[in-house]
């Protein structure tokens, strides 16, 4: 009996465990991901021309990234500051597979998340 | 006529084989299921405390808004989703400057076991803040 009760921890309470432990930090990663991309994209929106929408989307991002244990990186912002125009901002974050806090990380590649605004059709300027 | 052999053996020296290691393997099992258990909860309310500050730092971001509706906003998430002894242990602050917006909510949550720290952390939200026509 003690034999099958170590094997029962061994191959079901610890994979729980582990797996109880990785599902959190993906589900972060994409959602802060997904606000990040949201962000950028607003604070492009908001600006008063695209140099300074393209930096404060950064900046934006770069402060969210600052205060995360993981990386967020913006790899696409495209649109203009034309009334109607749609923005569209993707950040990028590495996505792990077994995730245990400051212990050990395995990533299985990088997920997307991409965020569309429409710039005000009535905006006053540019 | 020779008579046949007992098929079953004694079971001479098995006492009380399972009881102690029964129990402890048990007790060992159930403890860990509880911390699994706790573990759920609290990221569970890690995510409700992310969501507050989220939401906080979109109602701060508007152009008249101010720190307090930050605030109040946050609150009421908190107060929706993490209610009761967990709910006290959380904290909101927010900073609204001229171009940004920063939540911020600080949580300590108590562990069900002995001997576990407390689950205490920060989580942070930032949005730009919408600004007149220059």
């Amino acid at each position: 009996m003690p034999v099958e009760f170590a094997a029962a921890i061994g191959f079901l309470l610890i994979p729980t465990f582990i797996f109880v432990v990785t599902i959190a930090p993906v589900v972060e990663r994409r959602m802060v991901a997904g606000r990040a991309a949201a962000e950028a994209a607003r604070a492009f929106v908001l600006a008063d021309d695209v140099a300074r929408g393209q930096a404060a989307a950064r900046s934006i991002v770069d402060q969210i990234d600052a205060d995360h244990p993981f990386t967020l990186t913006l790899s696409r912002l495209t649109g203009d500051l034309g009334r109607g125009s749609v923005v569209t901002a993707t950040v990028e974050v590495s996505m792990p597979v077994i995730i245990f806090p400051a212990v050990i990380e395995v990533a299985i590649g990088d997920y997307s998340a991409t965020h569309q605004e429409v710039v005000d059709r009535f905006r006053s300027v540019p | 006529m020779r008579a046949f052999a007992p098929v079953v053996g004694t079971r001479e020296g098995d006492d009380g084989y399972v009881t102690v290691q029964f129990v402890v393997a048990v007790a060992f099992s159930l403890v860990l299921l509880v911390l699994i258990a706790n573990i759920i909860v609290v990221q569970y309310a890690r995510g409700v405390v992310r969501a507050a500050a989220e939401e906080g730092a979109q109602a701060g971001s508007r152009l008249s808004a101010t720190s307090l509706e930050c605030e109040d906003r946050a609150d009421e998430v908190l107060a929706s989703l993490l209610g009761g002894a967990m709910g006290a242990g959380v904290t909101v602050s927010c900073t609204v400057g001229p171009t940004g917006v920063a939540a911020t909510v600080q949580y300590t949550f108590t562990p069900w076991l002995p001997l576990i720290p407390a689950w205490t952390g920060s989580q942070a939200s930032f949005a730009v803040k919408e600004s007149p026509p220059s």
